[in-house]
């Protein structure tokens, strides 16, 4: 009688712990909220590389991974940005950088997404764009270079060229990933930028909270062009994460951090 | 020995319980659905009022069921007459024909972001800080600025306590739109060519929140029978100017 009552014991034991085995590794597997971030890279550098590979693969969620998205809005201190620059600053919503807050579940899924909507509208989809040999000439000094339409007698002319006749997915899948570069050490000349960027780091380092920042530069062959893609990237902790594209950037059009190497001096 | 037998029950109780619930598991789970839009609604009124109803909710997946996401990026084309208008709904400017999963992953998450970028707006109207004139607003304390602006819980508070007025027919709402029904029909057919759709219509609700009136303009579209909504023209204004 005693053996049996132990015998259930065991049995017993055995089972509840294989449901409580069965619950945690279910609830991992199936439940746990998913985080559109990576693990971060050891180095900037393998950020921006693994940027670029993954969308060599034509792996989108790869590619957004190796975004800082999750730990960017949860470091990102509002308080700072707004005393930095004596104002609220909010010119078209979260497609500023220093405007990220939630305060509440409900908002915090939606800047979240306003995340992930500026690294595809910003950075993702320009550079597919770039492939479909339409780079952007960007004259921030004439209004009329921001302006993009075809003409519909160009309709026909303009498919053959950017869209069916082109195999843009083919193209992404053969770019050619170069050197990669820290702002320091790149090739080309942005002496009139240096001033700006102490500023810049200074800024960025308080509001977003970063524990370590550069600039990083790799150089892309899309279809026999050759391009430089710059980057910002930050550090938290010790993994490193693509951030945004260099504010340089914005200068030179809307490529998804790429310019046209021939638009560049050397040093 | 005895130690071994103990372990023995033990085990086969472990296996027992990973086994039972395991198939346990995979009768009752229901995996989740890829898809993000819903089955669409019989009439473009019952697409806005499951919106405004998600939205009071605060469900965000509800408020992306109401809405055309997958239908939109798969029956869009590169349409010769209507490209400027697939451009303009498929944000991102990236104007193609879906070649592959990889152009669809961006066109899914250009369209959702479209979607997402109408609770942005909302979210900074609620909170006082959207259609500053010069774009910034002026404050020595940070602190104070974030206790107005943005207190813990503001835009869940101030959705669930949202009334709903009423919906009304774009023409009637507004009898003195300066655009002319012709041309706005001919915008239609340009987006209904250009989306694929079957059909597309306007509509307009009038809401309040903390009280202050709201109205939405929204454009609805049509797909296999069924009402979806599109998107808010004019985003998320106030009736009366701020």
């Amino acid at each position: 009688m005693q053996s049996k009552k132990r015998s259930i014991l065991y049995y017993g034991t055995g089972f509840l712990s294989g449901l409580l085995a069965v619950g945690i590794i279910l609830s991992v597997l199936f439940f746990a909220p998913k985080k559109e971030e990576g693990k971060g890279y050891d180095s900037a550098e393998d950020a921006l590389f693994a940027y670029l590979t993954a969308l060599k693969s034509l792996d989108y969620d790869e590619a957004l991974s190796t975004f800082a998205i999750e730990t960017a809005l949860e470091e990102m201190d509002l308080r700072e940005a707004i005393e930095l620059n004596g104002a609220y600053i909010n010119a078209s919503g979260t497609n500023h950088l220093l405007d990220m807050y939630a305060t509440d579940a409900f908002s915090e899924k939606i800047m979240l997404q306003a995340r992930t909507r500026m690294l595809c509208r910003s950075m993702i989809a320009p550079f597919y764009r770039v492939c479909m040999d339409l780079y952007q000439d960007f004259d921030p000094y004439n209004w009329q270079s921001w302006v993009r339409s075809v003409e519909s007698e160009e309709y026909e002319a303009f498919d053959m060229a950017h869209i069916h006749g082109r195999d843009t997915e083919k193209i992404i899948s053969e770019i050619e990933i170069g050197e990669i570069y820290r702002w320091e050490e790149i090739p080309y000349s942005f002496e009139e930028w240096e001033p700006y960027m102490e500023g810049m780091f200074e800024t960025r380092q308080r509001a977003l909270q970063v524990d370590d920042q550069t600039v990083t530069a790799a150089e892309v062959r899309i279809d026999g062009e050759d391009y430089l893609l710059m980057m910002y990237s930050v550090c938290y902790g010790k993994k490193w994460y693509n951030y945004f594209e260099h504010p340089i950037n914005t200068y030179y059009g809307e490529n998804g951090g790429l310019i046209r190497a021939d638009e560049l001096i050397l040093k | 020995m005895e130690k071994k037998v103990i372990f023995l029950k033990f085990l086969a109780g472990f296996v027992a319980a990973v086994l039972l619930g395991g198939i346990a598991f995979a009768l009752i789970y229901e995996a989740p659905t890829e898809k993000i839009e819903g089955e669409g609604y019989d009439t473009p009124e019952d697409a806005f009022m499951a919106y405004l109803t998600a939205l009071q909710k605060t469900d965000r997946e509800a408020i992306f069921e109401t809405f055309a996401i997958e239908s939109l990026v798969e029956k869009s084309s590169w349409d010769q007459d209507a490209a400027y208008v697939c451009q303009y709904y498929l944000r991102g400017e990236l104007l193609t024909d879906i070649e592959s999963e990889f152009t669809k992953d961006i066109m899914l998450e250009m369209r959702i972001s479209n979607v997402n970028e109408l609770l942005e707006i909302i979210y900074y109207r609620l909170s006082g800080t959207w259609n500053i004139t010069d774009g910034s607003m002026e404050t020595d304390d940070p602190e104070a600025f974030i206790k107005e602006h943005f207190p813990d819980g503001m835009m869940e508070k101030k959705l669930r306590k949202m009334q709903i007025i009423g919906l009304y027919d774009y023409y009637d709402y507004f009898p003195n739109d300066f655009s002319s029904r012709e041309s706005l029909e001919e915008n239609y057919q340009k987006c209904m060519r250009g989306l694929g759709a079957e059909d597309y219509c306007w509509a307009v609700a009038e809401v309040e929140m903390a009280g202050k009136k709201y109205y939405q303009v929204i454009d609805q579209i049509k797909y296999d029978g069924r009402w979806y909504n599109l998107a808010f023209s004019f985003g998320f204004q106030p009736c009366e100017t701020e």
